[in-house]
């Protein structure tokens, strides 16, 4: 093994008293004149696969990612699977690292592109042990550090003193793109067979994307759909959405409280039943917040590709059950919800709150992610949904 | 039809454990019985396969043990007013069974079929049918064609070039299924294609050898949900059945985009197939340098790898797929393992499960140990481990196989896929080679190869390091749990795998977290039989998870411990807590630790129903100290060394054929001399009469003895007098250790040499006078008492000119104990259990009413027939020996005993004829003997042939026959060759005879096989078929509920 792969020796604290000696990689040299920590909310993720998508997705910004996968890096590293243009995850806890990629679409090994990020990486942990503490004792903060460069009291103090806690913090203006763009589909590995079959229009929707930390699978599908997709700063005023969004509105996932995001929320609130809107994990629960509900931490989160929702009809489920690609802490609270507004998605296992609509005002949302990007293409259909209303009135007189 | 008003189901079995086909529907059937229950519904159950815990009376409502063919179906369809069939459960037989059965007029009128209809059967099963789904879809597969004759099989050749592979429409396990790699060998492998399908179809495909393989478990519900339950990876390419192939799940080397691609296609073509309801798979092939990705095939119904798949994720599929099959949605049904949640969910795990296969290619000299597209393994084990490189250890570890060496001449190179390939790259890893180099050697993934070299590394394993302990690192044993969820939610069922790794932990935590199981309490370790292999399948699965129940019901917690993912043991409802661990010392010792107190009076261990397994184990648990439940060692050690056991004889004044002991060449010429011939060399500490022969000069015994040396490592072989001409028996029953009760007494059709497990066997004895079978129980009681047997036991005895000889004897229940159970409708592994833990077997037994002269409760007749694999392996001469061959077993049971013997014939597949041709061909010594079953045949009207010297005598005998010459001989197109091929011959018997004569009797043999004409290999057999045909004629025969056969009123 060469020098840039022997791991180092480091040192795991969790904010609820968890202290563990692990070896792992990272840029843990001196920053004025302190030893340099990593650290953020410590949330497990269930998925088996995927993981340059996940770390690419700008919701995980100040989370470190404990993946329960027995292995990680198996595949390695390929720049077509990523959701951004960088990691935003602060860093990586894993069972079993593959130090060699092996696939036809590998560029490098995982590790040295997370090297290269600046993210650090830990192995050889138990990862079920570490999920089941999580599990019990909820999402928490925790920092790693070079061992014996400070005490764990030391560490517990700086971990109060630089990480934030989730409640409350406003992230999307870390992460969201500061100018508005037109999207273009860099056309890259896509392996899904296209079931449906073009509509024939007059022109294009368009459709403004909210970035509050977009992921670029979501208007990937919406171009592939046939829209023309402009990506719009998270702080955009309603004029601009309007302006922009002709035909709909979508906002986007991203990372933070959305209690944190007054300002969007008040936007949101006056494009309220002027154009369809759509939204997707923190678009859904802005939308929740604009129609006068609100929304509250969970323990621990549900991330993974391997949720499971259920369909509600008039307020009963209707049977119907998606596999679903989800990665949130914060949920809607059903029994702020305003009249008008109609429950369409519970998750199966806890009942939260997976998806609302409000007929009336042409605005529906889900809390879990139909782009997928990693994870199942089961709900892909709000897309063809989505573009099938705001197409209305583009259809070609035949 | 809505399912409300189903009320009653008919399930299919899938009939004897063949190559293909094991206990894993046993396991199906047995969730799917206990989930219509559930439903409220009346069970109706049949399957020919008596060793099963499935066709236990207890299990279904009434339960035909009877032949799986349309015929009988139909009239149990009619006489138990049957709503619905549910035919996914009993593998390719079911799905064919009730393809037969919508062919025939009027069968399943009023019948609805659930879990999958006949069209989406057909769509799957037809390849062509199922090419045009997967193309409208826009899937890729593999250029192809199907043909029907020679001539468009060239013209495909000619349009794709070679290789390409051959594959019969409606076929199980890639029968028939072989490459042509140039033209010369078109012709040959064609024709045989076409024989093997039934409908005379053949698939014809460009190949993708050497592609990546992959399968998808798939379940779907009414509403249209479906979703994927795990995803498996062959390590062996594309061109290794799956079934022999090495698997892992999760699959490893796919990308999200990839996997999701694949998963989405899965579903789609699921859907457009239409499995309405219930589980299925889907194959895939994946190009390993341009991601091409080929469909292969999809079975529309739950297989071996769903029973892999439900022991590797926790996530019972059976059980669900039979809940939807009665309309039930996902949604509706509770996850077994949370509780608390729904069966709607994909199962995500966070170790990784590697299964192996196992081969008896040993067994079949002549077969070339050679994988290919057609499945060849009989059984598989399954291990979890925290790493890959863990759970490949284990695996291999749970083989119980001699670590093979690989530097042995015997070895074939690395290059070619074969049984002995995990060890060998395990071997060559160790030894230096580099992971790359064996990958691109093997075609396996980089990955896999990787993997194994770091665990070798960093946990100094050196070449053969066939222990579990990795000592070095002196690595605590943890035992997560098996939850489906990656620990994301509570889990309630306690299914543990255990993990040596070397993970950072805060131990205090991980205690907290994970509790281990309490000390107190009454408990018993059962100790399952590892993987099916040929002398230890499913009857032995059927003896642990009886004592389960048995032992549960009498307060008993109990923990089993198995490495067979096939099972109903491996099953977590089967015990309070199960291990997927291979049954290897360390890994036992672990377990014992973790669970038993050493002081505590009522903790024990169980060995005594796992088969030959766990008693190569008794030793050291004593040493250990744990109390084995039952015959203690002193008991067990007292029947398996064979010099012991013989004083034990002796000292009671019973019989048993002259034996020596023989460790050289030398000492075995000697014994030769003192015993006389003939004589049978066995080889010691071996099941199933492995390596076992007869032989008839010294030549025979210098051949022999070599190889019975080293199967036996080191141990001494034993020479015994071989008894010519004795009627076999084996005789099972259950001790006290003062008091013993004999359940039956069975006589084995095919006389001694012929192994026990590979005879027919009739319960009650027929040949011999009542005071005979009198005279081996007592034998057998007396046996079980001066040995202080406590539970189960079993004698075999061979009877010779009126003498009784006591062949072998075993402390534990026999291979023969479900039969049995079934046939007098005793509990007896109930019982067995109980006077192990001390009950009086006079009280115990007290219902246990074996008439006079151990005749069957009922009164009627009850038959074993075995059931081989021959046509499975090439160049191996399908004759019966002392070494046992046979994989299954099916039981005929009637009130008469042509009727059960006929049933016995045609559920072991043996169609036998009314009328037509009876082709003799004998060896000398049976000549004489043969005649009166000659006269038979010919009362039964028909026409007598043989092949020239059997002719010859015959025709002197005054017998009007034809004469017709040996393959190789005479007129081509009138040569025994033709006649079999042409149909002109509707039964063979021939006995094999020995040297030259042997050699024409293999070519008769091989080539009855190949053109599915019955054949009989012994006069017995003939006399039986005669039996059978005279009751066909009479056509009395019905089938049989075993509740109703085993009751004296009816
Ligand atoms: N086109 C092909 N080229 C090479 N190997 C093939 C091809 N098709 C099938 N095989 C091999 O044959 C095996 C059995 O084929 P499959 O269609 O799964 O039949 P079965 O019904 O017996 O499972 C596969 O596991 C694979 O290894
Ligand atoms: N001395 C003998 N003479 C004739 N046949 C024998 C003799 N010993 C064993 N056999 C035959 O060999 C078979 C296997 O022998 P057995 O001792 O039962 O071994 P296993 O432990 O494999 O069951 C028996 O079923 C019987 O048919
Ligand atoms: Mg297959
Ligand atoms: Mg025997």
């Amino acid at each position: 093994m060469n020098d840039f792969l022997r791991p180092q020796a480091l040192r795991l604290v969790l904010e609820k008293g968890l202290f563990l000696d692990v070896e792992g990689w990272g840029d843990f040299s001196k920053f004025n004149g302190l030893p340099r920590v990593y650290g953020g909310e410590f949330v497990f993720c269930t998925s088996m696969t995927g993981i340059e998508e996940s770390l690419t997705d700008p919701s995980y910004y100040k989370q470190v990612l404990v993946t329960t996968v027995a292995h990680v890096g198996n595949t390695g590293f390929t720049n077509e699977d990523v959701e951004s243009h960088q990691i935003w995850a602060e860093g990586l806890v894993v069972r079993h690292l593959s130090h060699q990629a092996s696939s036809w679409r590998a560029q490098e090994a995982l590790l040295s592109w997370i090297i290269r990020e600046k993210k650090f990486l830990i192995h050889k942990i138990d990862t079920r042990m570490l999920t089941v503490y999580l599990r019990t004792e909820g999402s928490q903060r925790g920092i790693v550090f070079e061992r014996g460069s400070m005490t764990d009291a030391e560490a517990l103090s700086r971990l109060n003193e630089e990480i934030p806690s989730m409640q409350n913090l406003e992230l999307l203006s870390k992460v969201t793109s500061k100018k508005t763009e037109i999207f273009e589909d860099k056309n890259i590995y896509w392996p899904q067979h296209e079931d449906r079959q073009q509509k024939q229009l007059k022109s294009s929707p368009r459709v403004a994307v909210l970035d509050f930390g977009v992921k670029t699978n979501t208007p990937r599908i919406l171009a592939r759909l046939g829209c023309e997709v402009t990506i719009l700063p998270a702080h955009s005023t309603a004029e601009e959405m309007l302006e922009v969004g002709k035909e709909g509105i979508f906002l986007s996932n991203g990372p933070g409280d959305p209690e944190a995001t007054k300002k969007v929320v008040e936007e949101l609130k006056k494009v309220l039943g002027k154009r369809p809107l759509f939204g997707i994990c923190m678009g859904h629960q802005l939308i929740a917040h604009a129609l006068g509900a609100k929304t509250y931490k969970l323990k621990f989160g549900h991330r993974g590709i391997h949720h499971p929702v259920m369909r509600f009809e008039n307020g009963k489920p209707s049977g119907k059950t998606l596999i679903t690609s989800q990665n949130h802490g914060f949920a809607v609270d059903e029994k702020t919800l305003p009249a008008g507004v109609e429950v369409t998605f519970r998750h199966a296992n806890d009942g939260t709150n997976e998806g609302i609509c409000a007929k009336a005002l042409r605005c529906s949302s889900v809390q879990f992610h139909p782009e997928a990007a990693p994870g199942p293409f089961d709900a892909l259909f709000f897309f063809e949904e989505f573009v099938d209303l705001i197409s209305e009135g583009l259809h070609r007189e035949s | 039809m809505s399912h409300e008003d189903i009320k009653t189901v008919l399930i299919l079995g899938s009939g004897p454990i063949v190559i293909g086909q094991a206990c894993e529907f046993d396991y199906s059937g047995t969730q799917a019985c206990l989930a219509l229950k559930e439903e409220g519904k009346r069970v109706v159950l049949v399957n020919s396969n008596p060793a099963t815990i499935m066709t236990d009376p207890g299990i279904a409502d009434r339960t035909f043990v009877e032949p799986l063919d349309p015929l009988t179906v139909v009239q149990i369809i009619k006489a138990e007013g049957i709503d619905a069939v549910l035919p996914t459960m009993g593998g390719q037989t079911a799905l064919n069974l009730i393809l037969s059965l919508s062919k025939i007029p009027g069968a399943l009128e009023g019948v609805k079929v659930i879990g999958a209809n006949l069209k989406a059967i057909h769509l799957a099963e037809d390849r062509r049918a199922f090419r045009e789904v997967v193309e409208s879809l826009k899937c890729e597969v593999p250029r192809s064609n199907i043909i029907r004759s020679v001539e468009e099989c060239e013209a495909f050749a000619n349009e794709v070039g070679y290789p390409f592979i051959l594959r019969p429409s409606f076929t199980l396990a890639g029968t028939g299924q072989s490459f042509v790699f140039h033209a010369e060998e078109l012709k040959e492998k064609c024709v045989v294609a076409l024989t093997e399908s039934p409908i005379g179809e053949v698939l014809v495909e460009e190949s993708v050898l050497g592609w990546k393989e992959f399968e998808l478990e798939v379940m779907r519900d009414p509403l249209d949900n479906a979703i994927v339950v795990c995803s498996i990876e062959n390590l062996d390419p594309m061109g290794v059945h799956t079934g022999d192939s090495i698997t892992v799940a999760p699959a490893q080397t796919l990308t999200d985009k990839e996997y999701q691609a694949m998963r989405r296609d899965a579903l789609r073509i699921v859907k457009k197939v239409g499995v309405e309801t219930g589980g299925c798979n889907v194959q895939f092939a994946v190009h390993p340098q341009t991601g091409r990705r080929v469909v292969i095939e999809m079975n529309p119904r739950v297989s071996r790898s769903s029973a892999l798949a439900s022991k590797a994720t926790g996530f019972p599929i059976a059980y669900v797929a039979t809940k939807l099959a009665l309309g039930k949605n996902l949604s509706d049904i509770d996850n077994q393992v949370t509780k608390i949640t729904k069966a709607c969910f994909e199962p995500t795990i966070d170790y990784v499960a590697v299964k192996i296969p196992r081969w008896d290619f040993e067994k079949f000299s002549g077969a070339t140990d050679q994988l290919l597209p057609q499945m060849q393994s009989v059984g598989e084990v399954l291990a979890i481990g925290s790493s890959f490189g863990e759970a490949y250890h284990k695996a291999l570890n749970s083989l119980e196989q001699k670590w093979p060496s690989s530097d042995s001449k015997s070895m074939p190179p690395l290059k070619e896929a074969h049984s002995k390939r995990g060890f060998q790259i395990w071997d060559t890893l160790a030894k230096g080679a580099t992971a790359d180099e064996v990958a691109s050697v093997t075609g396996w993934d980089p990955w896999f190869t990787r993997e194994i070299k770091q665990f070798i590394q960093e946990n100094n394993l050196h070449p053969k390091a066939n222990v579990l302990s990795l000592e070095k690192k002196n690595n605590k044993t943890h035992y997560p749990m098996i939850d489906t969820c990656s620990g994301e939610m509570p889990a309630v069922t306690p299914f543990y795998y255990s993990t040596r790794d070397n993970l950072v932990r805060d131990e205090k935590l991980f205690d907290k977290l994970f509790p281990s199981p309490l000390k107190g309490g009454k408990k018993v370790v059962i100790l399952g039989s590892g993987p099916n292999r040929i002398g230890q399948g499913v009857e032995f699965d059927y003896c642990c998870v009886h004592a389960s129940r048995t032992l549960q019901r009498l307060g008993f917690e109990t923990i089993m411990v198995n490495c067979n993912p096939e099972t109903v043991s491996t099953d977590p409802r089967s015990s309070t807590r199960l291990y997927l661990e291979p049954l290897h010392a360390d890994s036992v010792k672990d377990i014992l630790e973790r669970e038993l107190d050493l002081k505590a009076d009522n903790h024990f261990v169980l060995l005594q129903t796992g088969g030959q397994t766990p008693l190569k184990l008794s030793k050291k648990i004593e040493e250990w100290g744990y109390k084995i439940l039952g015959s203690t060692q002193e008991t067990i050690d007292l029947f398996e060394d064979r010099s012991r056991f013989a004083k034990l004889l002796e000292s009671l004044n019973i019989q048993y054929p002259p034996f020596r002991v023989a460790q050289s060449k030398e000492e075995a010429l000697r014994a030769a001399k003192e015993l006389g011939f003939p004589l049978l060399v066995r080889p010691s500490y071996v099941l199933g009469g492995r390596g076992m022969r007869i032989c008839e000069t010294d030549v025979d015994v210098e051949e022999t003895i070599e190889e019975a040396l080293d199967v036996s490592e080191q141990h001494p072989v034993f020479i015994d007098k071989f008894l010519v001409g004795a009627v076999e028996f084996d005789v099972d029953g259950i001790c006290d250790g003062k008091k013993a009760w004999i359940g039956g007494v069975m006589e084995h059709v095919e006389e001694a040499g012929i192994h026990s497990g590979d005879s027919a066997c009739v319960i009650p004895p027929f040949r011999l006078p009542p005071s005979k079978i009198d005279e081996m129980a007592g034998i057998a009681k007396k046996i079980a008492i001066q040995s202080h047997t406590q539970g189960l036991f079993n004698v075999q005895m061979a009877v010779v000119n009126d003498q009784v000889f006591v062949i072998e004897g075993n402390p534990r229940a026999s291979r023969t104990i479900p039969f049995l159970a079934k046939a007098t409708g005793y509990p007896l592994i109930d019982w067995g259990m109980r006077a192990a833990l001390g009950e009086n077997v006079s009280e115990l037994t007290k219902e246990g009413n074996i008439p006079g002269n151990y005749r069957l409760p009922g009164h009627g007749f009850a038959v074993k027939m075995p059931v081989f694999p021959f046509s499975k392996f090439k160049g191996f001469d399908p004759i019966l020996g002392p070494e046992m061959r046979s994989t299954g077993e099916v039981m005929g049971v009637d009130k008469g005993a042509g009727a059960a013997f006929a049933k016995a014939f045609l559920g072991a597949g043996i169609s036998l004829p009314t009328y037509g041709r009876v082709l003799f061909s004998l060896r000398d010594s049976d000549k004489t003997k043969a005649l009166n079953i000659v006269r038979l045949f010919e009362m039964l009207g028909f026409e007598i042939a043989g092949t020239p010297g059997t002719a010859e005598y015959l025709k002197r005998a005054g017998v009007e026959v034809v004469s017709i010459s040996k393959i190789g001989q005479g007129n081509k197109d009138e040569n025994l060759l033709a006649c079999i091929r042409d149909q002109k011959i509707q039964l063979i018997v021939n006995t094999p005879g020995t040297r030259g004569s042997l050699k024409d009797g293999m070519s008769i043999r091989q080539a009855a096989l190949r053109f599915r004409v019955p054949l009989l290999s012994t006069l017995s057999g003939a006399e039986m078929a005669c039996l059978a045909i005279k009751a066909i004629k009479k056509g009395d025969i019905r089938p049989m509920a075993l509740q109703d056969f085993v009751s004296p009123s009816t």
